[in-house]
């Protein structure tokens, strides 16, 4: 037992000089460059979750009240006289408020995400 | 101390992870670098190691060591590296005999400290990389056999016995060697 202690003791001694280092002084530097561009990686995909799933919520609810009301926003051509009546009509009002709303949330979305209004920005 | 770090990094503050790359670097290239045995793809794994880390790291549920989890992620990319370069040397030791340790001792104590270090390269890179594996983990790194077992998911009844033979292993080539040397000086 005494002796198989000795031996873990100088087994340990002998493989302390095996221990190694990064040499590279860049090292640290280069990964949290990385890791700070995957976190932002990270926000944008949960953004686009967030504001996917928001947009979606949104439609559906519209859509199920145009169905409630019955009014079928595809079918813009039935007994439609004039231009004017086009714009009064409901179903016209419906697809600009979907068009309002999806407008709104892809500004919020690029504004408020830094990821994406850097890349804007960049290309700009 | 991880814990608090760990909980910095899920709250959002990616500076903080900086923490565990400061501690556990070199362990991580130490033990990629007894795998692949060389140093650029050694520091690419330990790299890629981290990056992976940091993205599971909520899947992270801390019923092990923070440090036994991240080596784990390391060994699989050595190895999968490895593999990919067709890495896999085996080594000549059809018999050990037993090894007076004190003797090799006695001599390697009175090497310059670079002379360990070269000696005990050269008797790690000439053992195939499970032994090598085995060796840093348990005399370099502290691990407990349990913590091999997770780490490399060796089975635990063979784990003694692999390291045991590891370790004989390691003095043959070191007694050799050191022997080689010293008739080489006389």
């Amino acid at each position: 037992m005494m002796e198989n202690n000795k031996i873990e003791e100088t087994t340990k001694t002998i493989l302390s000089y095996s221990r190694l280092t990064i040499e590279n002084p860049d090292f640290n530097a280069t990964l949290m460059g990385k890791i700070r561009q995957e976190s932002r990686k990270q926000a944008l995909l949960n953004s686009i979750k967030y504001y996917a799933l928001m947009f979606v919520g949104i439609d559906v609810f519209i859509v199920t009240l145009l169905f409630l009301f019955k009014m079928n926003i595809f079918d813009l051509t039935d007994k439609i006289s004039d231009i004017a009546t086009v714009f009064m009509s409901g179903k016209f009002i419906a697809i600009y408020f979907i068009v309002l709303i999806s407008a709104i949330l892809f500004i919020k979305f690029v504004s408020g995400n830094e990821y994406v209004y850097s890349k804007i920005h960049k290309r700009c | 101390m991880d814990d608090i770090y760990l909980r910095e990094v899920l709250n959002g503050d990616s500076s903080a992870f900086s923490y565990f790359v400061n501690n556990y670097k070199d362990m991580a290239y130490s033990i990629a670098f007894r795998i692949l045995e060389n140093k650029e793809d050694a520091e690419d794994v330990v790299q890629e190691a981290f990056i992976k880390a940091y993205r599971s790291l909520t899947k992270f549920r801390q019923d092990s060591k923070f440090s036994t989890w991240f080596y784990k992620i390391v060994v699989n990319n050595a190895l999968t590296k490895a593999k990919e370069r067709k890495q896999w040397q085996t080594d000549d030791f059809s018999e050990i005999e037993d090894i007076e340790c004190e003797a090799i001792e006695t001599i390697y104590s009175s090497l310059s400290e670079a002379d360990r270090q070269k000696y005990i390269n050269f008797a790690l890179g000439k053992l195939n990389l499970e032994d090598r594996l085995i060796l840093t983990l348990y005399y370099l790194n502290e691990n407990s056999f349990e913590e091999i077992v997770e780490i490399t998911s060796i089975k635990k009844e063979n784990l003694k016995m692999k390291l045991h033979r590891a370790r004989q292993k390691m003095y043959v080539v070191l007694e050799k060697k050191l022997k080689t040397e010293i008739n080489n000086l006389i």
